[in-house]
């Protein structure tokens, strides 16, 4: 595990800070990168926040509390994730009101996961954002079984068409009823390759509080034209370190996708 | 589940039998134990309603009677020893039937008398077979293993928590009450103990919520100690700590005060069970309305503003006046609850106070006081609800009852014998199952089942047996004798109490000297 000391280059924080120096208490915030594989996809964001918060009350960390009737522990969150997609950038941040050495204190974490769950990195952030302030972009791999309606060329075709307009307007299910959507704002970048019988995504989505597009919105498209998710993956959260784009850790994210589509 | 060597069921209820018979089946394990062969699993029971278990007689291999945490290893031991000697099935049985509290239904025989269709005798069919089965107890409670690292699910389940158990048993002896006594006698775990696990549960699990669980655990003699430096310690990583039932005393809500976070408060429940003084005798519910005014007048200036009443209809001797006087002491609780909300000078939302009245029906059950009495029939208490409807009724008040058809199922088979088992298997067969889902539990069904058979439910609900009466639990013995069963059913007919024996004299249950043992209370206290 590599434990960075990037805190000074996370977000260019002002109101937004979450060094809360607003009581008494001196607290000191950990960020924690976490890993979603295996069956751990079945792990729904709620379920997860719970599994979380029973591994660190497992080791009794010394995590602030909030006030009121119901004290529970000052955990937050990145953006959720669908159920059944793997991350490897499930995000948290943990408000201490000690500061147990950081490496000693990762180890633990990290040995204390349930399966499914996994520490990748981990960190004091002395100054910076709070992870919903600071977090407006997602990158996500989605490997798309192409159907017997759309060849692969056609569906390349209609990514490009998305890339290409103004505004995409399409339908989409939510909690309130049918609304509809403009794709095209949601979608910062995107990739396309062809490996066997598979279209492989890369999907660079808004996300976080100001704009949010979530992937399974993002391809309803490919999906009405006959494909299926085979395998939905998150590969990272970012948010802007000056002119870049940077991981909640501030580490610049200087290509992406990160990894190469191996296709065609 | 048909690859295992044993199968454990535990009979937790009545209306499971149905998917016991199910899951058989769904495993490809022949639902028959005389169908069953050498690579069949051997079909175990354990639980509550082992005291009476005859209705399963066909389809159990052995049944366990009382505290398992000593026999279970004991079977282990036992089976793992003649499975590697190769030892046949039938070999198999005759020496669990040889360890104490282990009851293996195929080698007794029963025998009806052609007259009254009640039965002439249990016994077994062969020397070397126990008259009479007597349920376990754990030697020494306080050093009984407690899982301390139970599996954690991600997904939110039904009791989410940590059920820490402080003690077993309670002696307060109601007479309807079949964990009452069947677990006797009372054993405190010592509050060092229960720290000890409280703490290793928490590292192990990371629970938010822990239930100090037992029969009545306002009843420990340490607990007002034990709520209070749970909190202390754990209330900084927002544990919470809970009881899972409350005695109706002002001591009961303190403690539940202490243990509720201040401020908005969830409702508050009682169980006085009868709406009288003279039925609470009857039954001995040691519950005088002064406890309960008081519990509700300090739950009310506690914050409390909503409160839930446990009524049971059809307890012996139960008159329209009982019946009346349920609607009464609600409004009697809601009325000194308003009082104490307008003392308290509360206004708006906060003032409103709700009482609900839940009534359930009265199910006789095995190894009680109440064995020999019948179930009212399903008509009166059809009756005694709509009374009910009438009585308990008013702005704040909400009544809320059960069909009497699942009740009276349950009080046949509570008290039913081993014919039952043709009518269990045939109700399977025509669809029954979830029968304690009201969605799924089809009267109809059960009902041409019986008929089908050739037998009248009523006989074992509705009918009051005489004490020679042989029952069909006779040879199964929870450790308390007969004749104080006889003489509490008797003194429930005067409406005279029995005490508690846990503030020291012993009442001559009997379980004490039956299974060489004693109570077992942490410091001495005067029960309220
Ligand atoms: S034998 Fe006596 S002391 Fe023991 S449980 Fe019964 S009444 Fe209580």
């Amino acid at each position: 595990m590599t434990t960075l000391n990037t805190a000074n280059a996370v977000g260019a924080g002002d109101a937004a800070t979450v060094t809360a120096t607003a009581t008494a208490n001196t607290f000191h915030i950990l960020r924690l990168r976490l890993q979603k594989k295996e069956h751990g996809r079945f792990i729904s964001h709620l379920d997860l926040m719970r599994a979380f918060e029973r591994t660190v009350r497992r080791l009794q960390l010394p995590v602030a509390l909030t006030e009121g009737f119901h004290p529970h522990y000052r955990i937050s969150f990145g953006p959720a994730l669908p159920l059944g997609a793997s991350s490897s950038a499930e995000y948290c941040d943990l408000i201490l009101t000690a500061r147990p050495e950081q490496s000693a204190l990762l180890e633990k974490i990290g040995r204390h996961l349930p399966p499914g769950l996994s520490l990748i990195d981990g960190s004091y952030i002395d100054n910076g954002q709070s992870l919903s302030d600071f977090i407006m972009r997602a990158s996500y791999r989605v490997r798309l079984a192409i159907g017997d309606f759309a060849t692969a060329e056609e569906l390349i075709a209609l990514g490009k068409r998305i890339l290409e307009s103004e505004q995409f307007p399409i339908e989409t299910e939510t909690r309130k009823g049918l609304r509809t959507i403009d794709l095209r704002s949601g979608i910062d970048q995107a990739q396309w390759a062809v490996s066997g019988e598979e279209l492989i995504c890369d999907l660079f989505l808004a996300a976080g509080s100001a704009n949010n597009l979530k992937p399974q919105d993002a391809l309803i498209p490919f999906i009405r034209k006959g494909a299926a998710p085979n395998e939905l993956h998150r590969a990272g959260l970012y948010g802007k370190s000056g002119q870049n784009w940077a991981d909640p850790f501030g580490n610049v994210l200087l290509k992406w996708p990160e990894v190469k589509i191996e296709g065609e | 589940m048909a690859a295992f060597d044993v199968i454990g069921f535990t009979l937790q209820y009545e209306l499971s039998y149905s998917n016991i018979l199910y899951m058989l089946d769904l495993a490809g394990i022949p639902l028959q134990a005389a169908q069953r062969s050498e690579k069949d699993p051997l079909i175990i029971a354990g639980g509550p309603c082992t005291y009476n278990p005859e209705p399963l007689a066909d389809f159990l291999d052995a049944v366990v009677l009382g505290e398992g945490e000593e026999v279970i290893v004991e079977i282990a031991e036992l089976l793992r020893k003649l499975k590697q000697a190769g030892a046949p099935r039938r070999e198999k049985l005759a020496a669990l039937a040889g360890l104490p509290g282990v009851y293996v239904p195929s080698f007794y025989q029963v025998e009806y008398a052609a007259a009254d269709q009640t039965l002439s005798f249990v016994r077994p069919v062969k020397p070397g077979i126990p008259e009479r089965i007597t349920k376990r107890i754990v030697q020494n409670y306080e050093a009984a293993p407690f899982p301390v690292c139970p599996p954690v699910p991600f997904i939110d389940i039904v009791q989410d928590r940590i059920a820490l158990e402080i003690q077993r048993g309670c002696t307060r002896g109601c007479r309807f009450c079949q964990a009452g006594m069947v677990y006797r006698p009372v054993r405190e775990r010592s509050p060092e103990k229960i720290k000890q696990l409280m703490d290793a549960n928490i590292c192990s699990t990371g629970y938010a919520e822990i239930t100090l669980s037992s029969l009545s655990s306002a009843d420990h003699s340490c607990i007002a100690e034990l709520a209070a430096d749970s909190i202390a310690q754990y209330g900084a990583s927002g544990v919470t700590i809970s009881l899972p039932s409350l005695r109706a005393d002002a001591f009961s809500v303190a403690l539940a005060e202490k243990m509720e976070s201040s401020g908005r408060k969830s409702s508050l429940t009682f169980a006085p069970e009868a709406g009288t003084q003279r039925l609470r005798d009857v039954i001995n519910k040691g519950v005088r309305e002064e406890d309960l005014i008081d519990a509700v007048e300090s739950a009310t200036a506690a914050g409390w503003r909503s409160f839930k009443l446990y009524f049971m209809i059809g307890l012996p001797t139960e008159t329209e006046e009982d019946l009346e006087a349920i609607g009464a002491l609600a409004r009697i609780v809601l009325s000194k609850a308003r009082a104490a909300v307008s003392a308290a000078g509360a206004k708006g939302k906060n003032s409103v106070v709700t009482v609900t009245v839940s009534a359930s029906t009265f199910v006789p059950k095995a190894n009680t006081p109440f064995q020999w009495r019948p179930q009212d029939p399903i008509a009166t208490i059809r009756q005694k609800q709509d009374l009910l409807r009438r009585v308990v009724r008013g702005r704040g008040i909400d009544f809320q009852w059960h069909d009497p058809e699942t009740s009276f199922l349950e009080a046949v088979f509570a008290r039913g014998d081993r014919r039952l088992g043709a009518v269990l298997e045939k109700a399977w067969r025509s669809g029954c199952k979830f029968d304690g889902w009201n969605e799924y539990f089809d009267f109809d069904l059960w009902q041409r089942a019986f008929a089908e058979c050739g037998i009248d439910p009523t006989f074992y609900a509705n009918r009051q047996r005489d004490y020679q009466e042989v029952l069909p639990w006779n040879h199964l013995s929870a450790g308390v004798d007969r004749s104080y069963l006889i003489s509490e059913d008797q003194k429930a007919g005067q409406a005279a109490l029995t005490e508690d024996c846990r503030t020291g004299e012993c009442l001559g249950c009997g379980v004490c000297q039956t299974l060489d043992t004693q109570p077992s209370i942490s410091k001495a206290v005067d029960t309220p």
